[in-house]
């Protein structure tokens, strides 16, 4: 119980925190109407208005509805298979499935375009077969549309889905489902009646995630041509120049991400009751044999050949064939930055997400609960940030405060240091700490509803302070939740560009940011080596907490 | 067939394990049987096997005269027509008390489902609930709507696993009682699996002792509590203790408690030699007469004390309403009743 | 813990103080580095200063910006003419000027207030296709919006500094009504919504997919250096539009010195080196591009193409129309389907 109006150490830290994590989005909107920077904003902002916007916001809006669509039909069959039935390759494809997370989306968006585009080897084999000469002889989709994009980032955003979804499966009572069958319900229809209704909260929460992602997604649109609220962003600030028109956009991206937030956080909250029963049953619900077992092994193959295989394969294929061009000696220490930055990014989400989320937990009242989870929220704002906006964003409060810092040195000891936080990793690593907290909090929160609040009151009543619940009781029970926190925000970091393509500080050099100069040329050929490293370093540690929680 | 349900000779092999071993039962319309047995006898199998949710290897299955399960034949759980209770009681949190209970309905109007849903919560007493969430409810009130909820589309067999475990122990015999006569005045026939004798003895009608896959023995329960087949049936549905004994005649043994006499005929031959199977409720204390025991520790349990006595090597555990002084040197001997000897 | 964090900022500290030592020049880099390391180990050899780099293709003018009187930053590279008139501008820049600098660079690609000075030409070229147009050497960007172009014409995003230029050199001629009329007219004229880069419509000519593109002219040469791409340069003919009226669209790429640089005398002198013989050769071979020196030998490929007429309407009036390009591109539609 804390004692008067004084607020605990624990939920300043919080609050100091989640506010930390606000800083650029709130700079940003500082910036943008600050009176200076308000005239030429509002002319540009109604000439959008009035020519593209429109077709921008139905094209974000399409996109993300595309996305998720496509995810939910990658991604769920594969999780109902793979939580509910035993058939041929389940135990390795329970892991598999996760790989296309180590595939960055501009990857995969070349790879297909490089296949499928009208000069690519599928239509022009097809022309040699067929005899067409021209477009006008046949049609095959559009690779660089709408849909295509959609499906690009749906492929390596499914995992997310299948993830979270196959948790929550895992944990419903096959007790439930079998009542249902008893009942009169052929297995489609307990999965319609009984299954589906319970993981509606973990599928909401599920596309909120790849909602934001696909919102922050630029390489990918930039690439297929799929003009978004993303490109309106940077046309109308780099563009035009005008801040205020690409600060009055994104506040419409930020409505759509604080949707996502909020039917994230009311999904989850649902979602824990239905999470409640405690399972026995260590067999399958089904066991499947013959045609429906092979069916069941091809399905999840066939999305795994095309999520991850096909393009690993091809990035393989460009490596051979240009080997002299694509090796350079320094991919080591290109990887070793790269390895490092994700690290330490997965280890600072994950310590504050636990601050903020223990802080949470702790709340006794319904005002207290409310300004508790404030905290979660802002901290989880930056996951929808397009990273050269992010990179901005970061920039104005860091600066800031290096010219503080500067001035406050001077004074004292006549010494100005300089860019220390903006000029430095600092800067990249705070930038994805910003954009990634979210995934930590996600993954942690849904592993600490799980731990009964009765555990806490023993543990008080035994004595433990709040540091000490903390280290011997939560960590302990929240160790896979982190470390799938830890898994999932290194993986993101390994693959993220703009933002440290633009913070980087002088000869500073990861494999994303190498392999993005020859992705943004269109020569992916040149930087296949580096693109398998960065798909291969993401792959270490998704071996490595398959592992551990396999021995669990 | 007259019977309700058939099982003949059902085996289940799972992962190098037999779990049933050549299981034969018949249950009759109308008939609560109940399935008992330590956990690991497989009865919880056996009935999920005749609910269809677990594969049987060998062996048939008859619902009704119609076969469900054998060689070649596997009609699926949604077409059994049957009622299942589970353990704990397998609600559906998303839906409501109501949506729980017309769940099974099918191909009904709205109102009429409507109205057969407040029949059925009437009939167990949770009437004006419908509209609550399963994590509204106490776990009494939680087993009377999973049993509204079988009895909704009125399946020809019950089947039930262990339903009153998690219910308090002063609720569970009102609990028990009642869903008897619910069953019974809806005509239902059903099998009921539990660990618990008690239970067993409050619900069925027929018991099954089940052990190591198999049936031990089947009959009403007073049968099986006085008569048991083997000691395992009768060491389960109580304790008891055996003592070396001589048939002397159709209604007397001799043992070293001295000749006692049987209710029922002794159908050994005369001079058999066995050893007799002794409940706690069977001996008596005296104090008053000649002592040949004595009292090693008491334990009150409101009817009455039970007594550990030591009587020559053996510690035999004595019920009695006498209250009597620990240490105390009493006289031990044992009442006429249904005298069981097993032979070695 | 602590000390390792401690330790952690002194070491950014003395990174950071690293970058301001004498001896050293900071670039901000729109140019790829692949283009510019071979220039930038040249002038280290020749001088004994160093470079460090941070290349971006977005944003580096913010950032700029934002880091103020404490920015690194001496000198900025940038790949077109909008880039350098937005900096200036901007007043993220400082006048410089040298004798050197005077005599290599013609005053048409020097700022007046010596903001800014271009470094390299390139045309903005219409590509066709050999076997299906033959020789279209009297075309103009003007023709794009004729009939006889329908299906037929690729091009990258409307909105890229190379097309917002040219749209802009094309309001500076006919003013804005005109334009916005042939935008739509080479809109109608799309064989596919503008997508990909220069090379990547030129591979669609080869793969007969269109007949006619838009492609600054230094992606002709790189394209026949590359085995893979060659076959695609090899399909279509360059042409210098505007041959008969007034000239190609130039654009420029070049350099601005830093506001608040702090290391003003090696950034001059590597200003110096980039107009010199030495880098504008290295320019004109190892990216195919114009040199703006005088008498810097053509790459051969380059020479080869002849000379032509270049549109000689000033970069800053040009570059005037830009906010005006976009609009009309908005307005068209010139990017959405």
């Amino acid at each position: 119980m804390h004692k008067g109006w004084l607020p605990r150490p624990w939920t300043v830290l919080a609050w100091f925190i989640g506010i930390t994590l606000l800083l650029p989005v709130l700079a940003l909107f500082f910036e943008a109407f600050s009176p200076q920077a308000m005239s030429p904003g509002t002319e540009v902002f109604s000439h959008l208005w009035d020519t593209v916007l429109i077709d921008y916001i139905s094209n974000t809006l399409l996109l993300v509805f595309w996305v998720a669509l496509l995810s939910v039909v990658f991604g769920l069959p594969v999780a109902w298979l793979i939580a509910m039935c035993q058939f041929p390759g389940r135990k390795w494809l329970q892991w598999a499935m996760m790989l296309p997370l180590a595939m960055p989306s501009y990857i995969i968006a070349y790879v297909y375009t490089d296949l499928f585009d009208y000069a690519g080897l599928i239509q022009t084999t097809l022309r040699g077969w067929f005899g067409w000469q021209s477009p006008a002889d046949y049609a095959f989709f559009e690779i660089r549309s709408l849909g295509g994009a959609a499906t690009m980032l749906a492929l390596v955003l499914f995992p997310y889905l299948y993830l979270i979804v196959r948790t929550s499966l895992a944990e419903q009572s096959y007790q439930l489902i079998q009542a249902s069958r008893v009942m009169g319900c052929k297995p489609w229809e307990s999965f319609f009646r009984v299954s589906l209704p319970m993981i509606r909260g973990a599928i909401v929460v599920a596309l909120a995630l790849i909602g934001m992602e696909t919102l922050a997604d630029f390489a990918t649109v930039h690439y297929f041509a799929v003009n978004t609220l993303t490109t309106a962003v940077y046309d109308t600030w780099l563009g035009y120049n005008s801040l205020t028109a690409a600060a009055k956009i994104s506040v419409m991206m930020l409505v759509l991400v604080f949707l996502f937030i909020g039917l994230e956080r009311y999904s989850r909250r649902q979602q824990a009751v239905y999470e409640r029963q405690s399972k026995q049953d260590s067999d399958f619900l089904y066991r499947l044999t013959g045609i429906k077992a092979v069916l069941a092994t091809l399905w999840c193959l066939t999305i795994l050949f095309f999520a991850f295989v096909l393009p690993l394969l091809v990035l393989i294929g460009y490596a051979i064939d240009n080997v002299d061009v694509a090796w350079n000696s320094e991919f080591f220490r290109f990887a070793g930055v790269s390895f490092s930055i994700a690290a330490t990014v997965a280890v600072i989400t994950v310590s504050i997400s636990l601050v903020i989320l223990s802080n949470q937990r702790d709340s006794n009242t319904h005002e207290q609960k409310w300004f508790n989870r404030l905290p979660s929220v802002f901290a989880s704002t930056g996951y929808a940030l397009p990273g050269t906006v992010l990179a901005i964003g970061v920039l104005i409060p860091l600066t800031t405060l290096d010219f503080a810092l500067n001035d406050v040195l001077d004074k004292w000891m006549q010494w100005q240091p300089g860019l220390i936080l903006s000029g430095s990793v600092f800067a990249i690593i705070f930038a994805y700490v910003v954009r990634f907290n979210a995934v930590a909090v996600g993954a942690i929160e849904s592993s600490y509803s799980k731990i009964s609040p009765s555990i806490d009151m023993v543990s008080k009543t035994l004595g433990l302070g709040r540091l000490k619940l903390m280290w011997l009781v939560h960590l302990p029970l929240l160790k896979k939740g982190c470390l799938t926190a830890a898994l999932l925000v290194f993986i993101e970091s390994m693959k993220e560009l703009p933002a440290a393509l633009l913070l980087r500080p002088f000869d500073f050099e990861t494999l994303a940011t190498y392999v993005y100069q020859y992705v943004s040329d269109e020569q992916l050929e040149n930087a296949s080596i580096a693109a398998l490293t960065i798909v291969v370093v993401g792959l270490v540690p998704l071996i490595f907490i398959n592992r551990l929680s396999v021995k669990r | 067939m007259e019977n309700k349900l058939q099982l003949t000779d059902l085996s289940c092999r799972y992962q190098g394990k037999t779990i049933l071993n050549g299981l034969s039962l018949s249950l009759e319309n109308n008939e609560i049987l109940c399935l008992l047995g330590p956990s690991g006898c497989g009865k919880t199998t056996a009935l999920k096997a005749m609910a269809g949710l677990m594969p049987t290897t060998d062996g048939q299955i008859f619902i009704d005269g119609q076969q469900v399960n054998g060689k070649g034949v596997f009609v699926p759980p949604e077409k059994r027509n049957i009622g299942m209770i589970f353990q704990d009681y397998a609600l559906f949190p998303h839906l409501s008390v109501a949506g729980n209970v017309g769940f099974g309905i099918r191909k009904m109007a709205k109102e009429l489902l409507a109205e057969r849903v407040n029949e059925l919560l009437a009939l167990v007493k949770l009437d004006g609930l419908g509209e609550r969430f399963p994590h509204q409810l106490s776990g009494g009130q939680q087993q009377r709507v999973a049993i509204a909820r079988s009895l909704a589309y009125s399946p020809q067999l019950l089947l039930l696993d262990e339903p009153f475990s998690n219910i308090d122990t002063q609720v569970r015999y009102e609990l028990i009682d009642e869903i008897r006569d619910i069953l019974k005045s809806q005509k239902m026939s059903a099998v009921f699996v539990t660990h618990s004798k008690e239970e067993g003895f409050a619900f069925a009608d027929k018991m099954a002792v089940m052990n190591q896959g198999k049936i031990a023995q089947l009959d009403t329960p007073e049968v099986l509590f006085n008569h048991p087949k083997s000691p395992f049936v009768a060491e389960f549905l109580g304790k008891g203790v055996y003592i070396p004994a001589k048939v002397l005649s159709k209604s007397e043994v001799d043992c070293a408690l001295g000749v006692i006499g049987s209710t029922s005929e002794i159908k050994l031959p005369v001079g058999t030699k066995g050893e007799l199977f002794v409940r706690p409720q069977y001996f008596q204390l005296n104090q008053a007469g000649e002592p040949n025991a004595q009292i090693k520790h008491k334990t009150f349990i409101g009817s009455g004390f039970t007594y550990q006595i030591a009587f020559e090597q053996m510690s035999i555990d004595v019920f009695s309403p006498k209250n009597l002084p620990l240490a105390a040197k009493v006289e031990l001997s044992v009442v006429p009743h249904h005298l069981h000897l097993f032979l070695p | 813990m602590k000390k390792s964090v401690l330790a952690a900022l002194l070491l950014l500290v003395t990174q950071v103080q690293v970058a301001m030592a004498e001896n050293v020049v900071n670039i901000y880099s729109y140019r790829q580095p692949f283009l510019i390391n071979p220039i930038l180990e040249t002038f280290t050899k020749q001088t004994g200063i160093k470079t460090k780099v941070v290349f971006a293709k977005k944003g580096l003018l913010e950032r700029l910006k934002r880091e103020g009187k404490f920015s690194p930053a001496d000198v900025v590279l940038t790949s077109n003419f909008s880039l350098l008139l937005q900096l200036a501008d901007g007043g993220l820049t400082q006048s410089f000027q040298s004798d050197t600098i005077n005599e290599n660079v013609p005053n048409a690609f020097r700022d007046p207030s010596h903001q800014w000075i271009a470094l390299t030409k390139r045309v903005r070229n219409i590509y066709s296709s050999k076997a299906r147009l033959g020789d279209l050497s009297n075309i103009g960007y003007e023709d794009l919006a004729s009939n006889q172009y329908k299906g037929k014409i690729c091009t990258r995003s409307g909105k890229h500094p190379y097309n917002i230029a040219l749209v802009s050199s094309m309001i500076a001629h006919h003013g804005e009504q005109q334009t916005k009329q042939w935008l739509l007219g080479v809109k109608a004229n799309l064989a596919r919504k503008p997508q990909g880069n220069d090379r990547a419509q030129v591979k669609a000519i080869k793969e007969g997919l269109c007949d006619v593109s838009l492609g600054n002219s230094y992606y002709f040469g790189k394209m026949m250096q590359d085995a893979k791409q060659k076959v695609w340069a090899e399909a279509v003919n360059i042409n210098f539009p505007n041959q008969q009226d007034r000239g190609s669209h130039i654009n420029v790429s070049g350099v601005v010195m830093a506001k608040h640089a702090p290391n003003k005398d090696s950034a001059l002198k590597l200003i110096n080196y980039l107009t010199s013989d030495d880098a504008q050769q290295l320019y004109a071979s190892l990216n195919m591009e114009y040199p703006v020196k005088s008498g810097v030998k053509l790459d051969p490929m380059v020479a080869s193409w002849g000379t032509f007429k270049e549109d000689e309407i000033s970069i800053a009036k040009i570059a005037g129309f830009r906010i005006k390009a976009l609009a009309l591109l908005d307005e068209t539609k010139f990017d959405l389907n």
